[in-house]
């Protein structure tokens, strides 16, 4: 359903309201951008005045001004997305289907696609954006759904996201000399300990790194350097499927 | 709904492919013209050799080589020999005005005069008694002194051609020709009074274009008179037939050359069109995923495979209508009459039938297979198949029937053959509408071409792949 149309039984009217950018867009290779755009605005319903004007509008938007009449074929992974991104944003759409649509694209091409959602969010638009690459979803993300084999696992907000990120994370210490009192006190803490030398890693950390580095100085345990690092979607990941699918 | 739909079809009618290939289909439609030709100017070559002749001390000959628009025509080489008491000859080569001048400085005699002109063309001979006439006076061998030629801007149009010599073979500076043309009988020759000046003689030889009057009934002649200056009486005199100088076009038959051609060429074309028309404007967008980038636009799978399918299918029927009106203007200007309306109509529902089904059956195509090179691979083969083969496979069915081609046998399964075939198509039309097949009177429902089972036929091959393709691009995608 989107907004309240069947996609299978509506098909025309869900689409107007959905904008979607594929990983490969495919375009007619031999269409040239400003005219395809303008037969795509005929499916709209925009009239042929409008159409000229969006099109050449939404193509500079997107940075492609003056690589219009250029036929698709020449132009590059990125520079398709960015014309199929300014085709979804043809019809203005309530809501938007980026798929993987950060794959493959420069530094400046993700910051575009990364700063284009949450200019859209701002305006109150709803975006669907599947992504393999976590730590971008982490940043723009207000929902974030986990699938996993083809199932949804787990949809968690921000805010719970957050929390987890708060107490949990990866505890890096590096000691003066190894320390066999350092090591057994830290492996009361919980999570996982492991020794390299004088740096121990303990994952899984709850708690507050500050407190672990008095304790070890009260147990004459001398710590060069004491590091905290939050766990990320990532690791919540990780956790998750390990959670729900231990064989993986 | 209708309006992207509407907007699919603009798209596919105007798109480059399809514009590019109505406009071949025009063109192989003007190929009707050369069918057109009736072949009544024979371009490039000679006409008759003309002779003059006169006695003055010795036998004189002037010869003229000319093309078929009377034009003088140089290099060409003549021979004269004289057969008498003993023999002569000479062989000049024509100058730049087509000239040649013979001089026999001979003992006068009872001689035989035999000519030869070698053209490119062929060689041209005579051989006449020479005449005594008085001496000086110049007679016209072989050839008459008036000859029709070909009119150098107007093919259908005959021009006189006038070849003569003063006395003793001087310029006849002094003549003039006139001409009448007489509707009705009897016909006798005019005074110089009753005729209408055409020209003076400036040189042995001129052409005229004599402006006769069109529309004359086919028993008019046309008389045309050489006179002298200040001379009444005319020194020679010619006759000709109306249809001499106006000749008449042979008769087409208007739907015999265009069954030929409708069968023979666009026929042939029209399904290797359609294939690469909807190669272009459906198989190709939907086995590159292509098609999927215009199904994310609001408008079904029905709709767009039906927008495709039915603006392939008008792009080239409009084609076909077109091709068939120019087919009809050539054939109205050529002959003068237009195709009988029930034909015309017969031939574009039967191409249109071969449209729609080579449209559905690639459409259909592309969804069975998996890759663009597999696509046309196969709809290539089909049309090879189908337009090139099908005679080699109705002759093998022939002989497995145990008949042999030309046979009641043969023709029974030549038809019959027709029905499974859309490329086809077009024949069953043509033979049931014409009544017959190349050439040969034939009664079409003794094999089994009968109007239903045309009408059936045809709706079938237009209808079934459409609606196999239609089901395909919904239910399987």
């Amino acid at each position: 359903m989107i907004d309240g149309h069947d996609i299978t039984k509506e098909k025309p009217e869900a689409s107007k309201s959905i904008g979607w950018v594929p990983e490969i867009p495919n375009f007619e290779p031999n269409a040239k951008a400003w005219p395809l755009m303008r037969y795509f605005a005929g499916f709209y319903g925009i009239d042929r005045a409008d159409a000229r004007r969006k099109s050449k509008d939404l193509l500079a938007s997107v940075g492609l001004s003056g690589f219009e009449n250029r036929k698709i074929r020449t132009y590059s992974q990125g520079m398709k997305k960015r014309f199929s991104l300014a085709v979804s944003l043809m019809s203005d759409p309530q809501n938007y289907l980026f798929d993987e649509v950060l794959n493959g694209l420069d530094p400046e091409g993700i910051h575009f696609f990364r700063e284009l959602m949450r200019g859209q969010k701002r305006v109150n638009k709803a975006i669907l954006l599947s992504s393999h690459i976590l730590t971008e979803i982490e940043n723009i993300a207000d929902r974030i759904v986990f699938i996993h084999r083809g199932r949804v696992i787990k949809i968690v907000t921000r805010e719970e996201l957050a929390a987890y990120e708060g107490e949990k994370g990866v505890l890096r210490i590096v000691l003066q000399t190894a320390s066999d009192d350092g090591v057994s006190y830290l492996r009361t803490l919980g999570g996982t300990v492991q020794v390299q030398g004088n740096e121990i890693i303990l994952s899984d950390f709850r708690g507050d790194s500050s407190q672990v580095n008095s304790e070890l100085v009260k147990k004459g345990v001398l710590v060069r350097e004491i590091k905290f690092e939050k766990t990320g979607l990532e690791q919540y990941f990780f956790d998750l499927i390990n959670r729900t699918d231990p064989h993986t | 709904m209708i309006r992207p739909f509407l907007y699919d079809v603009k798209k596919t009618i105007t798109s480059k492919t399809v514009l590019i290939l109505v406009a071949i289909i025009l063109l192989i439609s003007l190929a009707i013209i050369p069918f057109t030709s009736r072949s009544i100017v024979n371009t490039g070559g000679f006409s008759q050799p003309n002779v003059l002749f006169y006695r003055d001390g010795g036998y004189h000959f002037l010869s003229f080589s000319g093309n078929q628009y009377g034009d003088p025509v140089s290099g060409i080489s003549f021979s004269i020999s004289m057969i008498g008491p003993k023999n002569y000859t000479q062989t000049i080569v024509t100058n730049s005005s087509g000239l040649a001048f013979f001089t026999f400085s001979v003992p006068y005699a009872n001689y035989t005069a035999e000519g030869r002109e070698t053209t490119p063309n062929g060689d041209s001979s005579f051989s006449l008694s020479v005449p005594n006439y008085s001496p000086g006076v110049v007679q016209a061998l072989d050839s008459p002194v008036f000859s029709a030629v070909v009119d150098k801007h107007n093919a259908s149009k005959r021009d006189m051609q006038v070849f003569y010599a003063a006395t003793n073979g001087a310029l006849p500076t002094a003549y003039s020709v006139y001409f009448q043309v007489a509707t009705s009988p009897p016909f006798t020759s005019y005074t110089k009074s009753q005729m209408i000046f055409l020209g003076t003689m400036d040189n042995y030889h001129e052409v005229f274009d004599p402006p006769i009057p069109a529309g004359l009934n086919n028993t008019a002649q046309v008389f045309f008179e050489l006179f002298s200056q200040n001379n009444n009486t005319a020194t020679w005199t010619g006759e000709f037939s109306i249809f001499e100088l106006r000749p008449q076009q042979p008769t087409i038959v208007v739907t015999n050359v265009a069954a030929f051609f409708f069968s023979g060429v666009l026929g042939f074309f029209i399904p290797l069109m359609t294939i690469v028309g909807s190669y272009s404007s459906y198989g190709k967008d939907r086995l590159t995923g292509v098609l999927e980038s215009v199904l994310s636009r609001p408008i079904t799978r029905r709709g767009l495979a039906m927008s495709r399918f039915l603006s392939t299918l008008m792009a080239f029927s409009i084609a076909v209508i077109a091709s068939v009106g120019v087919v009809d203007l050539v054939l109205n200007y050529a002959a003068g009459s237009f195709l009988p309306q029930d034909y015309t109509l017969a031939i574009i529902a039967g191409l249109v039938v071969e449209v729609a089904a080579f449209t559905g059956l690639i459409f259909l195509l592309s969804h069975l297979v998996k890759s663009t090179g597999l696509l046309l691979g196969i709809s290539i083969g089909l049309f090879v198949v189908l337009d090139f083969f099908w005679g080699l496979i109705i002759f093998l069915l022939t002989l497995l029937l145990g008949g042999a081609q030309g046979s009641f046998v043969g023709l029974q399964a030549t038809y019959l053959s027709y029905y499974a075939n859309p490329a086809q198509f077009l024949n069953l039309v043509n033979a049931y509408v014409l009544q017959s097949s190349v050439g040969a009177f034939v009664s079409p429902s003794s094999y089994g071409v009968t109007l239903p089972a045309i009408v059936l036929d045809g709706i079938i091959w237009a209808v079934a792949p459409f609606i196999i393709f239609l089901y395909l691009a919904i239910k399987r995608d």
